[in-house]
């Protein structure tokens, strides 16, 4: 059960950094920050002005118009649209759909999609964790601050606290439900063949 | 008094706010009438005229149209609200909001025999019928013919009658037939309502198998089986398996198969019960995912409004604190079993289908995530000892609902007639209003490139559906479930559906009408044809053009390059 947890605990971990070092995308991170404006929330758009005006115009009372379609709407969508990307558990655990193809960064691997079943676990006994409620904090506060900016090349700040979950999620089951651990690990370990030796093919393809 | 009736008049104003987000402008908005739902209100005109439908099958089990298979209970209710309401969107749009209205009160009363304690069900229902009735989701389906709504509340009643069968027996048949009624009003529930009544029997096999509940079982068994026999013997024909396979993940490539590597890994590299696991997984989650639900939403215009997702942005927190509290809250007992068991299985059969996030195929979901949302609301409501804090949050809950109802006003009524005309297929019933004008000796076509718009043609036109049925033979009834051809040119009186062909069409005086490709403004100066109307969108863009041929000047110019 020992040598267990540790393979399950490495295939959970290993994923994300593997992925990244695969797209090498972090080189670029020092470049993206000098534009950080230009794709940021508050960018400029040309055809914003021209949206909000056609919209106002539907309304037959000016202020409902003005109301839901104004500058400060455009960039509250904006800003969802980062928040809720980064709150996606299929973000995560699939690449967002298998189907769907949101930004280069985006659509990499982060972690094997068996191990949400550890994610779960963790969250559910989050009274148990030590640390739980103050980083669920933190990791909420760190996606809104990441989700000020074009945000795929910096989210890996938010991997150790989704670590910290994944790992407290395995270290409890395999404690408190250990045939469900056990079922879970095989799981894992039968699905990450594949998707590891994906990665690979990936890095040398 | 009024304090002990307070909840039941909380519960006929909410029923009563969810009446009038879905009755203001039933049937004009959306504007247009989409194909499917023209299709089913000919065919129930159709049955109410001639006892068949509108390839002359008598009473199907399951209509046929188009290259599909339409369930055929929402049909039946439209037919006898024809001579009442007439033929008209409202009256096909009917069911689906009579249906949406009765599914407020509906939750109340199957929350309240699902948890009897009062104090606290009585709040949680309420709030859940509240949330229910302003719902984007729930309120889109009950404005506009779909039929997953009219299967929502059957599968809900259904629920509620077996839960009262455990003390009334007699009722377990009433609750077969309610659950027989589910199955065949929409294609999702063939899955869900098996895989629920095996976890509701197993879950209350010691009553339901009791000296008292053996006889009733037995006989709502018998009963089910028998009203469910005909849909389930359709769903082996070829003609349905056709659409079924068309549609589902395990019959095709699946997603991440990588055509490029073809090395000795490839087995495993490209495995199947791998990716299709994978893809199946990942369907199955987006239905849980916030992002879906508070901020995307449905991808299809027609299944969604415009900048509004299936439920409210400010209801995210309670959404996941609901979600804690249900897994935590065992008291919660039945409720939280139901509520639990429908979340669980209600994506199932949305995830075996390639779309990404279909509203219509999860609609069941709904209602536990209501019940979700109004269970960390209240809840977090609870945390609260201080008076004055928890009158600042009633205060506040009244603001955001108020807020919530302007918004849906928004999306489903100004900004979605703007933007979705088109695909609600706007501008039929102009152009037949228009054509209705015209010289009546004179021949239509009337193009079916890029549409199917002879549904639509038949409704607008109340076309005598005996004689639509003489002159347009498609399928011999005993092929009517396994011959999925169908005729690309309809004869509608006057009115011919098919494509224009510009050669043989032009010489012959008659009038046009198609889009704004088919009939460009060049085509109409080129031809010198006479341009009778333009039925525009509300943005503006042309929708169609009806115009008049010129076969003088044809002739003349033919005549004219033969020299």
């Amino acid at each position: 059960m020992k040598y267990l947890l540790i393979v399950v605990t490495f295939l959970t971990l290993a994923q994300w950094p593997l992925s990244l070092h695969q797209t090498n995308s972090y080189k670029d991170i020092i470049n993206d920050a000098g534009n950080y404006r230009h794709s940021s929330i508050i960018a400029p758009d040309d055809q914003a002005p021209l949206i909000i005006n056609t919209k106002r115009s539907l309304y037959s009372s000016d202020f409902l118009g003005r109301f839901f379609n104004n500058k400060a709407s455009f960039i509250w969508g904006r800003f969802k649209s980062n928040f809720f990307a980064l709150i996606d558990p299929n973000n995560y655990f699939f690449g967002f759909h298998p189907r769907e193809i949101i930004r280069e960064n985006l659509n990499i691997d982060k972690f094997p999609f068996i191990s949400l079943i550890f994610l779960l676990y963790g969250l559910f006994r989050i009274d148990q964790l030590k640390w739980g409620k103050k980083l669920l904090g933190l990791f909420f506060i760190s996606v809104a601050i990441l989700s000020l900016g074009r945000f795929d090349k910096v989210d890996f700040v938010l991997y150790p606290i989704l670590a910290y979950f994944i790992v407290s999620g395995i270290v409890l089951l395999k404690r408190e439900k250990p045939r469900a651990f056990l079922i879970s690990s095989l799981f894992l370990i039968i699905f990450s063949i594949p998707q590891y030796l994906r990665a690979f093919v990936n890095l040398h393809s | 008094m009024i304090k002990k009736n307070l909840p039941l008049i909380l519960l006929c104003l909410f029923t009563l706010l969810g009446f009038a987000i879905r009755f203001y402008k039933l049937g004009q908005a959306p504007a247009g009438l989409y194909l499917d739902e023209a299709a089913q209100g000919y065919n129930a005109y159709s049955i109410l005229k001639t006892g068949k439908d509108e390839f002359g099958k008598s009473f199907p089990i399951v209509f046929r149209s188009f290259r599909d298979f339409k369930t055929p209970v929402y049909i039946y209710l439209i037919v006898p609200l024809i001579p009442v309401f007439g033929l008209t969107p409202f009256t096909v749009r009917l069911p689906s909001f009579i249906f949406s209205v009765l599914t407020l009160p509906l939750v109340y009363y199957l929350m309240r025999k699902l948890l009897p304690k009062a104090r606290v069900t009585t709040p949680l229902a309420l709030v859940s019928v509240l949330l229910l009735a302003i719902s984007p989701w729930h309120t889109l389906f009950g404005r506009t013919n779909f039929e997953c709504n009219v299967a929502l509340f059957f599968l809900l009643a259904a629920i509620y009658c077996f839960y009262v069968s455990l003390k009334k027996p007699s009722l377990l048949i009433v609750s077969a037939i309610l659950f027989a009624i589910t199955i065949p009003a929409y294609h999702s529930q063939r899955v869900i309502v098996p895989i629920l009544l095996v976890l509701l029997f197993v879950r209350h096999r010691r009553p339901l198998l009791s000296h008292s509940h053996l006889r009733p079982t037995v006989m709502a068994f018998v009963v089910g089986a028998l009203l469910s026999l005909p849909s389930l013997v359709i769903m082996a024909t070829p003609g349905f398996l056709a659409r079924a396979s068309t549609l589902n993940i395990f019959t095709q490539t699946p997603s991440g198969y990588l055509s490029w590597y073809q090395g000795p890994l490839s087995s495993l590299i490209n495995a199947n019960w791998y990716l299709t696991s994978r893809e199946f997984l990942s369907l199955y989650l987006s239905y849980f995912s916030p992002r879906n639900l508070f901020f995307l939403g449905d991808y299809g215009p027609r299944s969604s409004f415009p900048d509004l997702a299936t439920f409210f942005t400010w209801q995210l927190p309670f959404y996941f604190y609901g979600l804690y509290r249900l897994v935590k809250e065992k008291p919660l007992g039945e409720l939280r079993y139901i509520v639990l068991v429908l979340l669980l299985i209600s994506p199932i059969p949305a995830a075996v289908t390639r779309d990404p996030f279909t509203t219509i195929r999860a609609l069941p979901m709904v209602v536990p995530i209501s019940i979700v949302i109004s269970l960390g609301l209240i809840r977090f409501f609870q945390l609260f000892r201080n008076v004055f804090a928890k009158k600042i949050m009633v205060v506040g809950f009244g603001l955001v609902v108020v807020y919530s109802l302007l918004n849906l006003y928004s999306s489903a009524i100004v900004l979605n007639e703007y933007f979705r005309a088109a695909p609600w297929e706007y501008g039929w019933e102009q152009v037949i209003t228009k054509l209705n004008t015209l010289d009546p000796k004179l021949p239509v076509v009337i193009d079916n490139a890029r549409a199917i718009p002879y549904s639509q043609i038949l409704f607008f036109t109340k076309y005598d559906p005996l004689i639509y049925q003489q002159t347009n033979f498609e399928v011999s009834p005993e092929n009517y479930y396994i011959d999925l051809t169908s005729n690309t040119t309809k004869y509608i009186g006057r009115i011919t559906v098919r494509s224009i062909n510009w050669e043989p069409d032009l010489i012959k005086e008659q009038y046009l009408v198609g889009d704004s490709i088919a009939i460009s403004l060049e085509q109409i100066k080129l031809n010198k044809m006479t341009l009778l109307e333009e039925i525009k969108y509300p943005d503006g863009t042309p929708a169609f053009r009806i115009v008049l041929t010129n076969p003088k000047y044809q002739k003349a110019i033919r005549r004219l390059i033969r020299r």
